[in-house]
């Protein structure tokens, strides 16, 4: 780093918050993508019905767009709240996705620095202890489960309206939001979600074990044994 | 995937969560599709099938034609074909409700149920005379 330290403060800003800034990026550059070209495909089908087209704009506040986003949302923030709250107990030989095997648990005040072992720079919920303490000691699963279930009402809200449009199309009659969860339509766009995001993390837990990534905080250092567990690059 | 990668992506994504909550609806609404209908019905009970076809899916107005061997309005309102059932219907054609999803909707009459797409600013009739057959696509006399 001591040789970034003669630039500019905005271009060290830019630096030290380019990880959230690359995804940043690339989320609105592939959501655009996704709007313009399920509008697209929208269009085509409309004009193929004899139907003028409705254009990105229509389609970007549509409820068929709307449900193939928050489809993927929901399942994205599952994964993580499962994945942050299962690594609590569970645990993996050889992961640099796992907590070190006898750590197993919530862990003492001391290993987490609260309370009377807070230092004067640990956050102030965590040193302040009583309720927000306990608040903030789950305060990550708690704001991504609040993301999951948010997500995942949004995909059924923008579902039912969805498979209406459908239903509609094909001269069926509508359903209600509460019939709607309770069809194979809705279970499907989750589970389907759902099952490659639990694929995704068991890759990526056993994997690590085995592979590497030069420099990646997410793989262990290339010369570390497979055995080693809950070391990061 | 480990806390550092979990921190970053909460923000873009609660902001998207706002975005998504925020989105409304566009494009022409219920009172539109209720008012084609009214207008449909309207063109029939005055014998107007050029009017009444207008307010069709072009490809439903050109399947009618084909199966009955005639221009579609002539065809819409002959008594042997779709117009002994819309003529009746036609009578009792005020708007009980409207179902409308994103570009499709359904509108109910006292005497039937009417079937509706979106095509760019306006609706556009894609079924009418419609009756239901529990699980099956409803039975309609003009389709496209």
């Amino acid at each position: 780093m001591s040789r970034h330290t003669g630039r500019s403060p905005v271009l060290r800003e830019l630096r030290e918050n380019s990880l959230s800034l690359a995804f940043a990026f690339l989320f609105l550059a592939v959501l655009a993508g996704q709007a313009f070209v399920g509008a697209a495909q929208r269009d085509s089908q409309q004009v193929a019905a004899g139907l003028e087209p409705l254009g990105v704009g229509d389609y970007v506040t549509s409820s068929v767009f709307w449900v193939d986003v928050t489809e993927n949302w929901q399942s994205e923030f599952l994964q993580f709240l499962l994945f942050i709250a299962l690594t609590v107990w569970f645990v993996q030989r050889g992961s640099p996705e796992s907590k070190r095997l006898e750590a197993v648990g919530r862990e003492t005040d001391e290993e987490q620095i609260v309370g009377s072992h807070a230092r004067p720079d640990s956050p102030r919920w965590a040193r302040v202890g009583g309720w927000r303490l306990r608040v903030y000691s789950h305060s990550l699963t708690l704001v991504m489960g609040a993301i999951f279930v948010g997500s995942w009402l949004a995909q059924s809200a923008s579902g039912v309206v969805a498979y209406n449009e459908d239903q509609l199309r094909d001269l069926h009659a509508p359903v209600t939001w509460t019939e709607y969860i309770g069809l194979p339509d809705f279970w499907d766009r989750t589970l389907q979600n759902w099952q490659s995001e639990l694929l995704a993390v068991l890759a990526m837990v056993v994997f690590s074990i085995f592979l590497r990534e030069r420099g990646s905080p997410e793989s262990k250092p290339v010369g570390v044994p497979h055995g080693a567990t809950a070391v990061e690059g | 995937m480990n806390t550092r990668r979990l921190r970053v992506l909460r923000a873009p994504a609660v902001a998207a969560l706002v975005a998504a909550a925020a989105v409304g609806c566009s494009g022409p609404g219920d009172d539109d599709a209720r008012d084609v209908v009214s207008r449909f019905y309207a063109a029939v009970a005055d014998g107007d099938g050029a009017a009444a076809c207008a307010l069709l899916l072009p490809g439903a107005a050109d399947d009618l034609a084909e199966e009955e061997q005639a221009p579609c309005p002539e065809a819409l309102l002959d008594p042997a074909g779709p117009g002994g059932v819309l003529g009746p219907r036609a009578a009792d054609a005020a708007v009980e409700a409207v179902h409308r999803a994103g570009s499709q909707a359904q509108v109910v009459t006292a005497s039937d149920t009417v079937f509706l797409a979106r095509s760019g600013d306006t609706w556009v009739v894609t079924a009418v005379g419609c009756d239901p057959r529990g699980e099956r696509p409803y039975d309609c006399e003009v389709e496209s």
